[in-house]
């Protein structure tokens, strides 16, 4: 289940659904890190797109258990990595 | 024996249930609910054991120590700065791993931390196995499993409790470590992967697809074709359950309160009492009073345990989920979607709740616009005015189902023009950047039915009815009063109608419906009995069990289908009423917030009847 290190970075909201993927690293603005930081968006971590909302965006994640939906304008902070 | 006091505070992510521990623990009834944010303030509670008294402090929810919204700097304001002996952690046993974050971050910061690991029935369903006592050793703190809602573990916890409070030195009193929490980057990394550690260690799945009957029913609920047809369908239900379900207890009522008031007529005639009084005390105060009692209790005692039904289940973060493209396309936040919801029962209570909105932007937002959204004070008017005129002679299934689906429409107009006013907030003076916004979708929870009838018939329904009773008291006087204190030509209450009269008629209402509104700023039940009362010429509240007797009465005062119209969107869209003003107020902490919620409901109320009055005209 180790991450392939040569495998390409994309950003989360980019992710299809019912696909996993491993978090390699968050960016932009440290309040937007912080918030993801708490809610346990932290690289070395995988997470599941499990669904979008009707209109497509909120899109929800399997992250550690929980089920937690994002905006494509704040998940595009998260870069993911294909496992 | 003089008791030692000890003080707890309980912290936790949210939706976890502290609450539902916090009334477990001390008999208490804080609201609890399947969805994230339901506590927006600390509450306080006490139980003791036969040495120790201990005060329990239910914090809001948190995810982390490093608060985003208002309603998490109170958790880290209370841990940080004020006095307490130990901190209980509860945590989700059926997420466990994010959970941890916070555990690690509060153990790392306060002595004594007892964790709690809370739903333990939930995850035994899942087929998740938490090893407890290895969780114990790890984190090197007293571990207990719980199902609060069950009442399991309870009595561990507090034998816990107690063993804790024995080895702390004696002396030692609360303390509070009155400093401030500060966490690195690389200090969340190290937390982040001792969490994922400890939880391969501690957690096993007996079957990984333990979330598969979710995901289907999220399929239904959020998918894209299903999600708003069953949103408007599952309010349309709730609407007809409490049209058809109200109506035979409230004529049962009004049939039991109108024998009362000849009781009442007769006992004072037998103490000879004045006739003023007689007529001030039973058609006055005695008149009001009962009328909101019998057509607000009933469709209140369906509508509150049907919604908190909704609220159990974990159906409220879905609607949110759903509803957040069309608020982020008026800059606002997904979770106001949440607050209207609680609008629907309160809108005092809606703008409390807006402490879950992070962004201080957002958030007034969502509180200027919540009286958009009618309260269970406003669905009575309503209702009865549907049942009037747009029904047409319709009776039985056919009527309460065309009333249903006019009230959905009703609500659904109410809802756009939530919107409309979020979008023209956010365009013109609280314009600003969109921030984040996360939201959490709880596991869906299978209802406990006798609960949901407990707390919503006992705490919520008493406690709306008793805030409109102890309105209509002094209301009932002043409205007895106008009726009876002549002025010009007639009394005090027509003298005023007239006036208000021709600017009435531009929005197609005329003036004793106008004064009705106003007069009704305490509680906006009594509107509909005030226009009844000016109308008649008795002088006070008349019953309105006669439907057809109550029709005439308006018709003949010049009540058209167009007259309705205007007074049912008036209804929705006005000052809110005196109670949601103040907490607006206390809200914001600033007048001119608070006048601003008073003119935005109330000029596009104005506007949207002087138009509906022209087409229609």
């Amino acid at each position: 289940m180790n991450p392939n290190p040569s495998s390409t970075l994309f950003p989360l909201n980019m992710l299809p659904i019912r696909q996993s993927a491993v978090i390699a690293e968050l960016s932009g603005a440290e309040y937007i890190k912080n918030s993801l930081f708490s809610l346990g968006f932290m690289p070395g971590i995988s997470v599941i797109c499990v669904g979008e909302s009707p209109h497509g965006d909120p899109r929800a994640y399997l992250i550690r258990g929980c089920i937690i939906a994002l905006r494509i304008t704040d998940s595009q902070n998260i870069l993911v990595r294909e496992v | 024996m003089h008791k030692l006091k000890k003080t707890i505070a309980l912290v936790g992510n949210p939706n976890v249930g502290k609450s539902t521990l916090f009334n477990r623990l001390t008999g208490m009834h804080q609201h609890t609910g399947n969805w994230s944010g339901k506590t927006v303030s600390l509450a306080r509670g006490c139980f003791s054991t036969e040495t120790v008294l201990y005060e329990l402090v239910d914090l809001p929810g948190t995810y982390s120590l490093i608060p985003h919204s208002a309603e998490e700097e109170v958790t880290r304001d209370f841990l940080c700065m004020e006095q307490y002996d130990m901190v209980i952690v509860v945590c989700d046993a059926t997420c466990l791993e994010r959970n941890l974050l916070l555990t690690l971050q509060v153990t790392s910061v306060c002595p004594h931390v007892l964790l709690c690991v809370n739903l333990m029935d939930e995850a035994e369903k899942k087929g998740i196995h938490i090893h407890l006592k290895h969780l114990e050793k790890q984190l090197g703190i007293p571990v207990v499993g719980t199902a609060a809602r069950k009442r399991n573990g309870l009595k561990e916890l507090t034998k816990h409790l107690r063993q804790t409070s024995c080895t702390a030195p004696e002396n030692a009193g609360s303390k509070s470590l009155n400093k401030s929490v500060e966490f690195s980057e690389d200090d969340t990394l190290l937390f982040s992967e001792l969490a994922t550690e400890l939880s391969l260690e501690v957690i096993s799945y007996k079957n990984s697809d333990y979330q598969k009957k979710d995901r289907v029913l999220d399929s239904i609920f959020t998918g894209k074709h299903t999600a708003y047809p069953v949103m408007l369908l599952l309010l349309a239900l709730i609407f007809w359950l409490t049209i058809v379900g109200a109506n035979y207890p409230s004529s049962l009522l009004s049939t039991f309160f109108h024998w009362g008031e000849n009781k009442l007529y007769g006992l004072f005639s037998t103490l000879q009492a004045p006739s003023w009084l007689i007529s001030l005390l039973v058609t006055g105060v005695y008149r009001v009073l009962t009328w909101i009692v019998s057509v607000m209790l009933p469709p209140m005692a369906i509508f509150f345990p049907l919604f908190t039904l909704l609220e159990d289940i974990g159906y409220l973060p879905r609607i949110a989920y759903n509803l957040d493209c069309p608020l982020k396309k008026c800059s606002a936040c997904g979770k106001q979607a949440l607050t209207m919801t609680m609008g629907f029962g309160c809108n005092a209570v809606g703008v409390t709740g807006c402490r879950i909105i992070a962004s201080p932007r957002e958030r007034l937002i969502a509180i200027l616009t919540n009286s958009f959204v009618p309260c269970n004070g406003r669905f009575p008017t309503l209702i009865t005015l549907i049942t009037l005129f747009f029904i047409g002679s319709k009776t039985g299934l056919t009527g309460s189902l065309c009333a249903a689906l006019a009230l959905t429409g009703f609500i659904l107009l109410s809802v756009l023009m939530t919107f409309a006013a979020s979008k023209f907030l956010s365009a013109t003076i609280l314009r600003g950047q969109r921030s984040f916004f996360s939201l959490e979708l709880p596991p869906y929870r299978r209802p406990k039915l006798g609960n949901i009838l407990i707390r919503s018939v006992l705490d919520r329904t008493v406690f709306v009815l008793g805030r409109a009773v102890t309105v209509a008291v002094p209301a009932g006087i002043v409205i007895w009063a106008m009726a009876n204190i002549p002025a010009g030509s007639g009394t005090l209450l027509s003298f005023t109608a007239e006036t208000l009269d021709p600017f009435a008629r531009v929005m197609g209402l005329d003036g004793v419906i106008l004064l009705a509104f106003i007069l009704g700023m305490p509680a906006n039940e009594i509107v509909l009995p005030i226009i009844l009362m000016a109308y008649s010429a008795t002088g006070s509240l008349t019953e309105i069990d006669n439907l057809k007797y109550f029709k005439e009465l308006l018709t003949d005062n010049g009540w058209t289908v167009r007259t309705a119209l205007c007074t049912c969107l008036f209804s929705l869209m006005h000052w809110p009423c005196a109670t949601t003003l103040l907490t607006v107020q206390k809200e914001t902490g600033s007048l001119k917030w608070t006048l601003l919620s008073f003119f935005l409901p109330t000029v596009c109320g104005i506007l949207a009847c002087a138009l509906v009055n022209i087409i229609l005209s």
